[in-house]
């Protein structure tokens, strides 16, 4: 493919008036709500083929929208929201003189710094440990592989009944 | 950073290898007592110590294998034949899809300890252990022990009621020396081939009534198609080290016998028992000779030699 041929395009933000954006924002919810096309075109009095294009021009003025979100500023936002309620939860916990009051707030801030930790971890800004090492799906048609397994129980189990009276029948 | 530190999850290696066996059976007797022995810790003895009679693992390997339809497992007390049967119910329920086992003990008590086997109550070993407990289909109840491959068990004491009903492909009578003729006659009819499974008969107990159902058992073994797998105090004995044969109380019975042996059971408690218990009792209870005459009005009467 030469330059000449590559595709054009298309634009960022469709070119259309506020009106039919407000009208195509309606159309797209009347699809979602299960209406057919033959439908939305009777309510507006338009034709099905102009129905069919607003809905595509929703889909292209919904991509534009996607691309003018920030990351950075989204992520910024969210952090300071976290931020804020748990200074106002701590501002709750030192104001209040009833000691329930006191561990519910406690309990809040908890569940806040685990959600927040979450966030941040979910977001790539906080590396995470892996808590556990889980070995699963191992090829275990492998008889070696198999031996492997048996071999490392064995070695747990000796080391269980080192440390525990050998037991009977 | 929250992570707490790597930690090796055997759980589900474990399981992994429960589901590979469930799928793809086991190799060879090897692979299965080594996963009796991983699994559950049971190191059932394998050394042939008594030349006349046969190790244990030789009859879990038949048993889960089916080289064998119907057997008698004629063992000495604490030889471990209730948990054996245990086993081997749990070993066919896990391993095997739709196969149905009833139990049948000579009492209350020896239905519970069966039982126990398998849920860890009591003293009971604990076959079901947490690794397997995602395969069970609803509660474990002795009634009834229901597994997702369709597969379950029922723990009854022998009465006339419970011989009745399903026709399960296993049947296994714990103790039955206690058993009632008729009940046991009755229960021979229960198992019934299925699904791919053979119907089989396996059988447990001592010998201790001079002219019990047991006696009578043994004695009708070979034209009734039961294989007779026996052992005594001796092939299940913990491995005698270090001890002087000349001067221990077992000498009598063992003739160093016992330093071949690979089992469970105590020496010491061996040669307690053999102090508080007569001839007659140690022979018949521990070493599975014929059964003691005690009690009896005339020690001497023989059948054979009385009887016209």
């Amino acid at each position: 493919m030469t330059a000449s041929e590559t595709p054009q395009s298309k634009p960022e933000i469709p070119p259309i008036s506020k009106r039919r954006q407000q009208r195509i924002r309606e159309i797209q919810d009347l699809f979602d709500t299960g209406l057919k096309v033959s439908e939305i075109a009777a309510i507006y009095g338009i034709s099905e083929r102009m129905v069919r294009q607003d809905k595509e021009d929703g889909k292209a003025f919904d991509r534009a929208l996607s691309k003018t979100v920030d990351q950075a500023e989204f992520l910024g936002r969210e952090i300071r929201s976290f931020e804020q309620a748990m200074r106002m939860e701590w501002r709750a916990y030192r104001l209040a003189t009833n000691p329930f009051v006191k561990v519910a707030c406690m309990r809040n801030l908890i569940a806040l710094k685990e959600k927040y930790i979450k966030f941040l971890q979910g977001a790539g800004l906080l590396d995470k440990v892996p808590e556990q090492l889980k070995i699963t799906g191992l090829p275990l048609e492998d008889d070696k592989i198999r031996e492997a397994a048996y071999a490392l129980l064995e070695m747990v189990q000796e080391k269980i009944e080192k440390n525990t009276e050998v037991e009977t029948f | 950073m929250t992570g707490q530190g790597a930690d090796l999850d055997l759980d589900l290696l474990r399981r992994d290898l429960i589901e590979h066996h469930r799928r793809h059976g086991f190799k060879g007797p090897e692979e299965l007592l080594r996963f009796i022995r991983t699994f559950w810790g049971l190191r059932v003895p394998q050394a042939q110590v008594c030349p006349e009679h046969t190790p244990p693992a030789e009859y879990i390997v038949d048993s889960f294998f089916e080289e064998v339809q119907d057997s008698v497992c004629w063992a000495n007390r604490g030889g471990g034949k209730t948990l054996l049967g245990a086993l081997s119910t749990w070993l066919d329920t896990v391993f095997k899809s739709d196969c149905a086992t009833k139990i049948l003990g000579g009492s209350l008590e020896q239905s519970k300890k069966m039982y126990q086997h398998l849920t860890g109550g009591g003293d009971g070993w604990g076959l079901a252990t947490d690794d397997f407990r995602y395969l069970l289909r609803g509660e474990m109840l002795a009634a009834q022990t229901a597994l997702v491959n369709k597969s379950n068990i029922n723990i009854l004491t022998a009465s006339s009621k419970s011989v009745r009903g399903p026709h399960p492909q296993k049947l296994k009578l714990d103790e039955v020396d206690e058993f009632e003729d008729k009940i046991y006659e009755a229960a021979l009819l229960i198992p019934k081939t299925k699904k791919n499974i053979k119907a089989s008969v396996q059988i447990y107990s001592t010998m201790h009534k001079a002219y019990g159902l047991m006696n009578r058992v043994i004695s009708e073994a070979v034209q009734s198609g039961y294989k007779i797998y026996k052992w005594c105090v001796f092939d299940v004995m913990e491995k005698c080290v270090g001890r002087e044969c000349t001067v221990c109380e077992l000498w009598e019975d063992c003739q160093g016998k016992a330093k071949q042996a690979d089992g469970f059971y105590s020496i010491e408690d061996a040669i307690s028992e053999k102090r508080k218990v007569s001839r007659d009792t140690w022979l018949c209870e521990m070493l599975c000779f014929q059964p003691s005459q005690e009690g009896l009005i005339y020690k001497e009467f023989d059948m054979a030699l009385h009887v016209i």
